[in-house]
């Protein structure tokens, strides 16, 4: 093809820039068309021009207005910040901030939400523990121990609900991690179907239960495997009703409560549910009582105890200085238990219940308390049960089933 | 500089005085250093080329043309194609820069745009003789775009005619190549891939200008959609969807061109899923078929 040609079968460069400034009429901008459809090398030519145009236009709209011509050296446009003009690219950082925002509020309800955030679950007090509990959990063979270490989470049902999809709407949900036995923390044994309660993370942003006791009987929060075996003891046909629940609630002794809320429905169904209900306060209320409950003026030798011990009716104090006081009212007064140790005492707590077994002392302790119970002549047999420890600066120990009379352990 | 022309001068045209003011301080004659005579020649140069079969255009027809013209760059074009210095002044003045950032752009090297640049410059100049006889391209500008996107499409078409005639100009390897032969598929019978190739070709010819400008710059040239909008004046949006219409347009009648052939429907899907490599046919070049009949008497003109 000759250049004559060439020049002739297409279109001009007249046509196709104007073609390229849309400056053509119909009939004119259709024939331009067609040919492009069918010409690569004038599509090519268009499409360098438009390229080069719309390379001038942007240099246009940046640069400062158009200076004389010099000889400076021509520069090949560049925008300093022609991304920013890009709106595809708005999307990224667009979206990078809904994603740090998003994550903000997710963050923020979640700590926010009380009802959300689990509670620090404590283990009832050995003493008011059902013997029947300890015993079904005695006879659980180590087979029966799940295989699986973490037990995600646990919905605590009001007693005599059947299954967890029975709780009120308004049960709280204890957020709870079964451990193996051998990371179980001292003095909590971690068994098959009493797995120690480990809070998990959320519960660390909640501030530390003070008292102590006082955590542990919150509404419902009653662990999950205390709360199956408690539920083991209702009758299947009648767990639901209110004599069940009052049974229920006396059975269980001090070391649970149930649900305020739950049970506010039941208040007008039965006397006894009020009662075992009136108890469950009393049982609360005596639990608030901790070290910071003694008011040190009221101890005989005016110095702040240093260790403290609750049993159902007894409460032993003992001071920085060794010396054991005795209450039998709760605290309001105090009676010098002299010394039967030697050396100086450093704490005094209540070890177990006698007759449930539930306690944390050994088979030896349990037996010499049993015996020295037996001796003695209790009309409260639930004083009787209560069985006190003291120990020295020496480690040795020294057991009491009413506070006031101490034997030493062997 | 020059006043406004004269009624004398203006007396062979069917404009008056006004008008001729009018065309005078629109076009700038005066900056570009043209006297009256000159302005009021190429006045009827260009009536020339309003309608030839009329010899006695109306004034209204007239004012009409000359409006919808870029009457400033064609009489600076024409002052310069005649030689007139303080025309060469304006035009170096306002096109230097802008033509050199123009050949950049389309080079994509400096280097290759500077002399892109200084070889239009020498041919606008007049330097270049055909048949004993000095032409300046400046001539065949008419006003119907701008001046700037008559010389960037003048670049543009050097540089592709420049690189058409030598990109086949490759060194031979001195190693031989060797071809590792495809592997072996079942090939489609012959006579349903003729079909197919025929079927093909009358689907892509029935296809409207615009939809094989589109398919053309996007599928065989591999243009972006934003560079085909900013060609045709649309949002790329529109362009997506042409494109997505045209598409489908061109395989619904290929089925149907395929049915129509004796084909069954799932036959003809089948037939659309063989390969390529075994239509012999080159969609590009055969898009490329002489078509350009419309042109011929644009360039004789």
């Amino acid at each position: 093809m000759t250049g004559v040609s060439q020049f002739e079968s297409h279109p001009d460069a007249e046509l196709l820039a104007a073609f390229a400034e849309q400056a053509l009429g119909g009939q004119e901008h259709a024939d331009v068309l067609a040919h492009l459809g069918l010409c690569d090398r004038c599509r090519q030519i268009v499409f360098l021009a438009t390229d080069a145009a719309l390379a001038e236009a942007a240099l246009d709209s940046t640069a400062e207005p158009a200076a004389p011509a010099s000889a400076a050296p021509v520069k090949l446009p560049r925008r300093r910040f022609a991304w920013l003009s890009d709106w595809r690219l708005a999307w990224m950082p667009a979206t990078a901030l809904a994603l740090v925002v998003l994550t903000a509020v997710l963050i923020r309800i979640h700590r926010g939400n009380p009802s959300d955030t689990a509670r620090i679950e404590t283990p009832p007090a050995p003493a008011v523990v059902v013997s029947n509990t300890a015993s079904s959990t005695a006879q659980n063979p180590p087979a029966a121990t799940p295989k699986t270490p973490v037990q995600q989470t646990a919905k605590i049902s009001p007693p005599g609900a059947r299954s967890p999809e029975a709780a009120p709407p308004t049960a709280p949900v204890v957020e709870t991690k079964s451990i193996p036995p051998y990371l179980a923390p001292a003095g909590q044994p971690a068994t098959a179907n009493q797995p120690a309660q480990f809070p998990t993370r959320s519960m660390w942003m909640e501030p530390a239960p003070q008292p102590r006791a006082a955590a542990a009987v919150d509404k419902g929060a009653v662990p999950p495997a205390q709360a199956a075996t408690n539920s083991s003891l209702l009758p299947a046909a009648d767990s639901s009703s209110p004599a069940a629940y009052a049974a229920y609630a006396t059975r269980i002794g001090s070391g649970v409560t149930f649900d305020r809320d739950a049970s506010a429905g039941l208040q007008n169904h039965s006397p006894e549910l009020a009662a075992a209900r009136r108890a469950s306060a009393t049982r609360l209320e005596a639990r608030k009582f901790t070290l910071a409950s003694v008011n040190p003026e009221s101890l005989p030798n005016g110095a702040a105890p240093i260790s403290l011990a609750r049993g159902a009716t007894r409460t032993l104090a003992l001071d920085k200085t060794g010396s054991l006081y005795l209450s039998l009212d709760q605290g309001v007064s105090w009676k010098t238990v002299p010394a039967q140790w030697t050396g100086r005492a450093i704490a005094v707590r209540l070890r177990g219940n006698l007759l449930s077994g539930s306690s944390t002392a050994s088979p030896n302790t349990m037996k010499a308390a049993r015996a020295q119970a037996a001796t003695e002549a209790q009309p409260n047999s639930a004083i009787a049960s209560e069985l006190f420890e003291i120990s020295n600066d020496q480690g040795q120990s020294w057991t009491s089933t009413d506070g006031f009379n101490w034997t030493a352990l062997q | 500089m020059g006043s406004a022309p004269t009624q004398s001068a203006a007396a062979v045209l069917p404009i008056d005085g006004a008008l001729a003011d009018e065309l005078w301080q629109l076009s700038e004659a005066g900056a570009c250093g043209l006297e009256r005579e000159a302005f009021l020649a190429l006045l009827r140069q260009e009536a020339a080329h309003l309608n030839p079969a009329e010899p006695a255009p109306s004034r209204s027809a007239l004012a009409e043309h000359f409006h919808s013209l870029r009457l400033a760059d064609l009489v600076l074009a024409r002052a310069c194609a005649q030689g007139c210095e303080r025309a060469w002044e304006r035009f170096l003045t306002l096109y230097r820069q802008p033509l050199i950032r123009a050949a950049i752009s389309i080079t994509g090297s400096e280097s290759l745009g500077r002399d892109l640049a200084d070889q239009l410059y020498a041919e606008l100049y007049g330097l270049v003789e055909r048949d004993g006889e000095r032409r300046c391209p400046l001539l065949s500008y008419r006003g119907r775009g701008s001046l700037l996107g008559w010389l960037r499409t003048t670049l543009a078409q050097r540089h592709v005619d420049h690189h058409r005639r030598t990109h086949r100009e490759q060194p031979l390897d001195n190693g031989e190549q060797t071809f590792d032969p495809p592997a072996a598929e079942p090939d489609p019978p012959p006579a349903q891939l003729a079909v197919l190739r025929s079927a093909i070709g009358a689907s892509l010819a029935a296809a409207s200008p615009e939809d094989r400008f589109l398919l053309a710059a996007y599928y065989l040239d591999g243009r972006k959609l934003h560079q085909i909008a900013a060609t045709l004046g649309v949002h790329e949006a529109t362009i997506s969807r042409k494109l997505k219409r045209a598409a489908e347009t061109v395989h619904k009648q290929v089925l149907q061109r395929l049915q129509t052939a004796g084909l069954s429907r799932r036959a003809a899907e089948e037939a659309l899923g063989a390969d390529p490599r075994d239509l012999e046919m080159n969609v590009k070049s055969w898009m490329q078929a002489d078509n350009t009949q419309s042109f011929q008497g644009e360039a004789a003109g």
